[in-house]
C-alpha cells in the first residue's frame, strides 16, 4: 500500500485552503499532519478518503501495480462518531463494518471492541454512553475485520483521534495504531497534542 | 457478495430505527389522519360532495405525509456523522440509497396504504374504490420517496430544508398523483383502471431506475 | 464528474470556441450581444404589436379580445424553450465544470419564470371575456403553471446555498431532473385534462389569417430577442458580482463610467 499525492490544492466554502501539497507515504509509515486551525488538516484527510474533491492535483492509492479507489484503500474516522444514538454499539458496529466491506460477524465485532477495552458496551445503546466511551466504541470500526482480508491492510485516516480520551485510553489507542503499523498498515492522523506511538517510520506534514 | 451484505445492513438499520422510534411512522400517520379529517369541516358533510373530493384528499394527504419523512433519509446521518459511512463505502452509493428508500417505502408506504381505505369510509367511498386507493397509494409513496431522495440529498442539513424539499418535489409528483387518483376515479365510475394503473407503475419503475443514481450524485454534490 | 475550469481549458485549449468559457473573454461579447438584442427586441415588438393589434382582422368568434394571443403564445413558448436552454447549460456545467455555464443557467431562470407568469396572466385576461372565468385548467395553461413551479424551485434552491459552487451544481442537477420530468408532466396533464373535461377548450383557432400568423411569428422573434438580451444582462451582472475584484473586470468597466 502506497499513497502518492501530487500538487494537491483544496477549497472550502469558495476560499482556497492549501496549495501545492505533494508527498508520498508507504506501508508501515505513521504520518502526522500538523498546522494551525483552519490550515486544512481535516480537508486534506477528507480528500484522501474520497469524501471531497480537490480543486487541483491528484491522489493515488497504489497496491503493487494496481490503483485503488479511496473507499477500498482507506478507512476514515472523522470528528463525529458516526454512530446512531438510538442503536446499540453492536448494531452500529455491524452496520459500519458491513458498509465498509469488513467482517460484521459477532466475533469480529467483539474482538474489535475488546482491543479498545469496551467489550462490555456491546449491547448498550450508544446514546447512553459517556464521551470517552463513545469515542472508543466508534474507533472500534477500524478494527472490524482485522487486517481487512486482502493482502495489504487498509490505511487509516484519523482526524483528531485522541480528543476526549483519557490518558489510559490514549495509550491503548497508541498501542493499537502501533501494532497496525507493524502489520504493514499506513496511518495518517492529525492531532493537536503529541502522542508517543511506536512506528518504523514517523513523518510529519505541515500545512 | 459484500454488496448483498451492505444492502442488507442498510435495510436492517432502517427497520431497527423504525422499531426503536415509533414516532417515525406514527407521526406521519397521525398527520395523514388529521389532514383527511380537515376537509369535511371546510366543505360540509354531505356525502355526495365528500365522495367527489375524497379520492383527491386522501391521495394528496398520503403524499404530504410521505413528504414529511423525507428529511429523515439523510439529515440525521449528517448530524451524527454516519453519512460518511455511506459515502466511503466501496459499494455503489446509488444501490445503498435505493436500499434505504426501499426500507422507508416499506415501512411508511405500507402503513399509509393500509390506512387509506379507512379514510375512504370518512368520504363515503365504496369498497372497491377504497381497495384501488390502497393499491395506488402503495405505488405513489415509493415514487415520491424516490424523487424526493434527490431533493433530500441536495438539501442535507439545509436551513428550512423540509419546506424547500416540498417545493421541489411536489410538482414532480403530479404525474403519479394524476394516474393514481385517476385509477381510483375510474373504479368509482365503474370503468376499467387498467391504463392508469399501468402508467403509474411505469413511472414508479422509471423512478426506480433513474432516481437512485441522481440521488447519489446529489449526495456527493452536497457533501463535498 | 466535475473537472476544474483550468483542466477543461487545458484539455480543449487551442480551439477558439473554448476561449469564451472564461468570464473575462465572454463579458465583452455578452455586452455586444445584449445591445444588439435590445434593439432587435424593440424593433420587432413594435412591428409585431402594430400588426397584431391594428392590422390583423377581427376574429369572427372572439372579437378583439383574441389579440392577446400575440403576447400569450410567444410567452408560453419562451417559458418552455428557456427551461430547455437552462437544462442544457446546467448539463454543460456539470460535465465540463465551467463556471460560466452555471451562471448562464442562473441568468436564464428569472426570465423563464417571468415568461411563464406573463403567459398565465394573459391567459387569464383572455379567459374572462371568452369563457367567463379567469382560469381554465386546460393542458397547456396547467403545464405552464407547473413549469413556473419548477423555475421557482430552481431559483429557491440556488439561493439557499451559501457556498456558491455547491449551489451551482445542486441547482444544475435539479434543472436536469425537472427537464426529464417536463415531457412526463405534459403528457400526464394532457391525459388528466381529457379524463376530466369532455369538451376541449383550446386557446387557439384552427385556421389563422396570414397577417395573424405573421404577427405571431414576429412577436415570437421579439420575445426571443428580449429573452436573450435580459439573460445577457443578468449574466454580466452575475459575472460582476462573482468576479468583483478581478483586474480584467475593472479595465472592462472603465468604459462605462465615462
Amino acid at each position: 500500500m502506497k499513497l502518492v499525492v501530487t500538487s494537491l490544492a483544496a477549497e472550502r466554502g469558495g476560499r482556497a485552503v492549501f496549495d501545492g501539497v505533494s508527498f508520498a507515504a508507504e506501508a508501515g509509515t505513521l504520518l502526522r499532519v500538523t498546522g494551525a486551525n483552519g490550515a486544512g488538516k481535516t480537508t486534506l484527510l477528507r480528500i484522501l478518503a474520497g469524501l471531497a474533491a480537490p480543486a487541483a492535483g491528484e491522489v493515488q492509492w497504489l497496491a503493487g501495480d494496481a490503483t485503488l479507489a479511496p473507499a477500498q484503500a482507506a478507512s476514515y474516522v472523522g470528528h463525529a462518531n458516526a454512530f446512531n444514538d438510538a442503536l446499540t454499539v453492536r448494531e452500529n458496529l455491524a452496520y459500519a463494518a458491513a458498509l465498509a466491506g469488513l467482517d460484521d460477524s459477532r466475533q469480529g465485532i467483539e474482538s474489535a471492541l475488546t482491543a479498545l477495552g469496551v467489550r462490555n458496551l456491546l449491547n448498550r445503546r450508544f446514546g447512553t454512553l459517556s464521551q470517552g466511551q463513545r469515542k472508543r466504541a466508534s474507533l472500534a470500526r477500524l478494527l472490524a475485520g482485522g487486517t481487512g482480508g486482502s493482502a495489504s491492510p487498509r490505511a487509516w485516516l484519523l482526524d483528531e483521534p485522541f480528543v476526549a480520551l483519557d490518558v489510559d485510553t490514549q495509550a491503548q489507542l497508541a498501542a493499537v495504531i502501533g501494532s497496525r503499523l507493524a502489520a504493514g498498515g499506513l496511518v495518517i492522523y492529525t492531532s493537536h497534542q503529541a502522542v508517543d506511538i511506536a512506528a518504523a517510520r514517523t513523518e510529519e506534514l505541515a500545512l | 457478495m459484500s454488496l448483498r451484505v451492505a444492502v442488507g445492513a442498510v435495510f436492517r438499520r432502517e427497520m431497527q430505527l423504525f422499531a426503536r422510534r415509533k414516532s417515525d411512522w406514527a407521526n406521519p400517520l397521525m398527520f395523514f389522519l388529521i389532514v383527511c379529517s380537515l376537509f369535511p369541516f371546510a366543505v360540509g358533510s354531505e356525502s355526495e360532495r365528500l365522495k367527489l373530493i375524497g379520492i383527491g384528499v386522501i391521495f394528496v394527504g398520503a403524499l404530504l405525509a410521505a413528504m414529511l419523512s423525507l428529511p429523515r433519509l439523510f439529515d440525521e446521518d449528517a448530524r451524527d456523522g454516519s453519512l460518511e459511512l455511506l459515502l466511503t463505502s466501496p459499494e455503489p452509493l446509488a444501490v445503498l440509497i435505493l436500499a434505504r428508500v426501499a426500507a422507508l417505502s416499506l415501512a411508511l408506504g405500507v402503513a399509509l396504504a393500509v390506512v387509506s381505505p379507512v379514510f375512504a369510509l370518512f368520504y363515503a367511498l365504496p369498497g372497491d374504490v377504497a381497495a384501488m386507493l390502497a393499491l395506488t397509494v402503495a405505488m405513489a409513496v415509493p415514487t415520491l420517496l424516490l424523487v424526493g431522495a434527490i431533493a433530500a440529498a441536495l438539501l442535507v442539513s439545509a436551513r428550512g430544508g423540509a419546506i424547500l424539499t416540498a417545493v421541489l418535489v411536489l410538482p414532480l409528483t403530479i404525474p403519479t398523483l394524476i394516474f393514481g387518483a385517476g385509477a381510483a376515479l375510474r373504479v368509482l365510475y365503474g370503468e376499467s383502471p387498467a391504463a392508469e394503473l399501468a402508467l403509474q407503475a411505469a413511472f414508479m419503475l422509471l423512478a426506480l431506475a433513474l432516481c437512485p443514481l441522481a440521488a447519489a450524485a446529489a449526495l456527493k454534490i452536497s457533501t463535498d | 464528474m466535475a473537472r476544474t475550469e483550468q483542466q477543461s481549458n487545458e484539455k480543449y485549449g487551442g480551439r477558439w470556441f473554448w476561449r469564451y468559457a472564461s468570464p473575462a473573454a465572454f463579458f465583452p461579447l455578452a455586452g455586444r450581444i445584449e445591445a444588439l438584442c435590445w434593439v432587435l427586441a424593440i424593433v420587432l415588438s413594435a412591428i409585431g404589436l402594430y400588426l397584431g393589434f391594428f392590422v390583423a382582422p377581427t376574429d369572427a368568434q372572439q372579437g378583439e379580445v383574441y389579440r392577446v394571443i400575440f403576447i400569450h403564445v410567444p410567452a408560453a413558448w419562451m417559458a418552455m424553450v428557456i427551461y430547455l436552454a437552462m437544462a442544457f447549460w446546467s448539463l454543460l456545467g456539470l460535465v465540463l465544470g465551467t463556471r460560466l455555464s452555471f451562471m448562464m443557467s442562473h441568468a436564464l431562470a428569472p426570465t423563464g419564470a417571468i415568461m411563464a407568469v406573463i403567459s398565465l396572466w394573459t391567459g387569464a385576461l383572455w379567459g374572462r371575456p371568452t369563457w367567463g372565468t379567469y382560469w381554465v385548467w386546460d393542458a397547456r395553461l396547467t403545464s405552464t403553471l407547473i413549469l413556473f413551479f419548477l423555475y421557482v424551485g430552481y431559483m429557491a434552491l440556488a439561493a439557499s446555498f451559501d457556498d456558491k459552487k455547491k449551489g451551482d451544481r445542486a441547482s444544475a442537477l435539479i434543472a436536469l431532473v425537472g427537464a426529464i420530468n417536463v415531457p412526463i408532466i405534459y403528457f400526464s396533464v394532457k391525459w388528466w385534462n381529457t379524463l376530466h373535461q369532455g369538451s376541449s377548450v383550446r386557446p387557439g383557432s384552427s385556421s389563422m389569417a396570414t397577417t395573424m400568423l405573421t404577427a405571431m411569428l414576429i412577436m415570437t422573434f421579439a420575445f426571443w430577442a428580449y429573452s436573450i438580451a435580459a439573460a445577457m444582462h443578468r449574466l454580466r451582472t452575475g459575472v460582476i458580482e462573482r468576479e468583483g475584484k478581478a483586474a480584467w473586470l475593472r479595465d472592462a468597466m472603465k468604459g462605462w463610467l465615462r
